[in-house]
């Protein structure tokens, strides 16, 4: 028998402790930018063979911390097999996703553990050049003073991204690298296998390559002293409510409501969950607060807030965000937007249901990356996840929190892709 | 060697003349804005002449046919690695 519910401690309403492991060096608490200090925290510039680091990072099963969850030692054994010596590493650190500034938190705080990062994943794939890409408009006066600081065997460039959407998808960057515009391509050909300048390319988040660095500096047994037992570490992640954001470090066995309440929001303050930002999904709060977080962006919607309007005002700015180069995503992302806009007033009757129903199901799958695929499961977890707020709608009745301010900004985008 | 043909429309490129729509309804519909939908990638033997037709009528030859060879489904990163396209004979 289980305890009664009253008496039962609940995982995810008990705040998580913040595990400063990459975010060590906090302002004033840290090595921060300062090399000297970095190196007294963490160490010299570690030296791993491919074949040791890929076996210590398949033990951790570190994945990226780019959205995509893909294995690194996979990508990493895929480039060092492939190099002969003229492999490319690629840092990207260009966040467009609403709602999270880990990244540029990240690069802040801990510029030197991502730089030894790229350092360690280009001695490991014999790379002869290294990229940290960022999104324009970034500080990288900062990063410039970093990269002189150092005196690395692998030359890294600072590179700028258009700040559109797609701009930092792994093909559209690479395009951009290459002199191209910041679009994705339908091509079919791995970047591992050939990206840049046709050369196996590892590209990786910022986030996933300050892990390698850590671990690296430490060890996997180092590694996995905190978070769950089949993929240990912590993980960065923004919590964006009213207020603004907060970016915190939490161990990976962190639950989504602990994490809340270690971000100091309220289980009264949340009426909605957005779990994984623009390509995420909805949440209502009692549901997902025990579910360990998997994501690096929670956005906290206030009962009084309206999810829908919410959701409306993320698909118009992934419509203007998307490079427009497939009919499904030219077409299909503004219409949907629309109808989310006429569902927010209250104003889309019951064909105009129908035929967003028809279209979230006919989109998937069907671009050259992924848009609107995650476009679409981030609309449907809204119509599924708070019905009963979409139903009210739906009715023609008023919502008052569709006023609201947003929760996620969305800044209108660069018009260039170039 | 070569495995069932599968039909693949290369989104960049189409621009949604639909002509693969009216010369082969049986695999490939279109949206509401004419832009190709193919409920079933897999062509069935009878079908493979009319979907070759298909392919050589796209006037932007978005529509692609391709024999599935077995083992080339393995995934890295987000994109599927596929097996090398036939534009032109099947």
């Amino acid at each position: 028998m289980s305890a009664p519910a009253l008496a039962a401690p609940s995982a995810g309403r008990m705040a998580v402790p913040e595990v400063p492991r990459l975010l060590a060096g906090g302002p004033g608490r840290g090595p921060g930018a300062d090399l000297p200090a970095h190196r007294t925290h963490w160490g010299p510039l570690p030296v791993v063979a491919a074949g040791a680091l890929v076996r210590a990072l398949e033990e951790v099963a570190l994945t990226g911390r780019g959205g995509a969850s893909f294995p690194l030692h996979r990508k990493l054994a895929t480039v060092a097999t492939r190099s002969r010596g003229d492999a490319v590493v690629v840092a990207n650190g260009a966040e467009g996703e609403p709602g999270s500034r880990k990244d540029a938190t990240l690069l802040a705080l801990a510029p030197h553990l991502v730089l030894d990062g790229v350092q360690v994943a280009a001695a490991a794939t014999g790379a002869a050049s290294a990229w940290l890409v960022v999104e324009r408009g970034a500080s990288v006066d900062a990063l410039h003073a970093a990269l002189a600081a150092r005196h690395d065997p692998v030359p890294v460039r600072v590179h700028a991204l258009p700040r559109r959407y797609v701009a930092s998808e792994e093909t559209a960057m690479l395009r951009h690298l290459a002199g191209g515009p910041a679009q994705p391509t339908a091509t079919r050909v791995l970047p591992v296998v050939s990206g840049l300048g046709g050369r196996p390319t590892l590209t990786s988040n910022v986030e996933t390559l300050a892990q390698l660095a850590a671990l690296a500096h430490r060890g996997p047994a180092w590694f996995a002293q905190v978070g769950e037992a089949c993929e240990p570490g912590t993980r960065l992640v923004t919590v964006s409510d009213v207020r603004g954001s907060l970016v915190l470090e939490v161990a990976t066995d962190a639950a989504v409501g602990g994490v809340l309440l270690a971000a100091d929001v309220r289980p009264e303050a949340v009426g909605a969950v957005l779990v994984g930002g623009a390509m995420g999904r909805w949440h209502l709060p009692g549901r997902v607060a025990p579910q360990r977080l998997r994501s690096s962006t929670l956005a906290v919607l206030p009962p009084e807030h309206c999810p829908v309007a919410e959701t409306a005002s993320l698909v118009a700015h992934l419509a203007r965000g998307s490079a427009g180069q497939c009919g499904p995503c030219r077409n299909g992302l503004p219409a949907i937007a629309d109808d989310l806009a006429l569902l927010t007033e209250g104003r889309l009757d019951a064909a105009g249901d129908e035929r967003l129903q028809a279209r979230l199901g006919l989109l998937p799958g069907r671009g050259a990356c992924h848009l609107p695929d995650g476009t679409v499961a981030m609309v449907r977890s809204l119509l599924d996840a708070l019905g009963d707020h979409v139903g009210l709608h739906r009715l023609g009745r008023p919502c008052a929190g569709a006023a609201a301010r947003r929760v996620l900004p969305v800044p209108a985008p660069e018009r260039s892709w170039r | 060697m070569s495995g069932p043909v599968t039909l693949h429309v290369d989104p960049v490129a189409c621009r949604g003349h639909g002509l693969c729509a009216e010369l082969l309804p049986e695999l490939v519909t279109v949206d509401e804005w004419g832009y190709p939908v193919v409920a079933d990638a897999r062509v069935p033997p009878a079908l493979l002449a009319r979907a070759r037709r298909a392919v050589r009528a796209c006037p932007v030859l978005a529509l692609r046919a391709q024999a599935e060879v077995s083992g080339t489904h393995a995934r890295q990163g987000s994109r599927a690695a596929r097996p090398p396209e036939t534009r032109h004979k099947m």
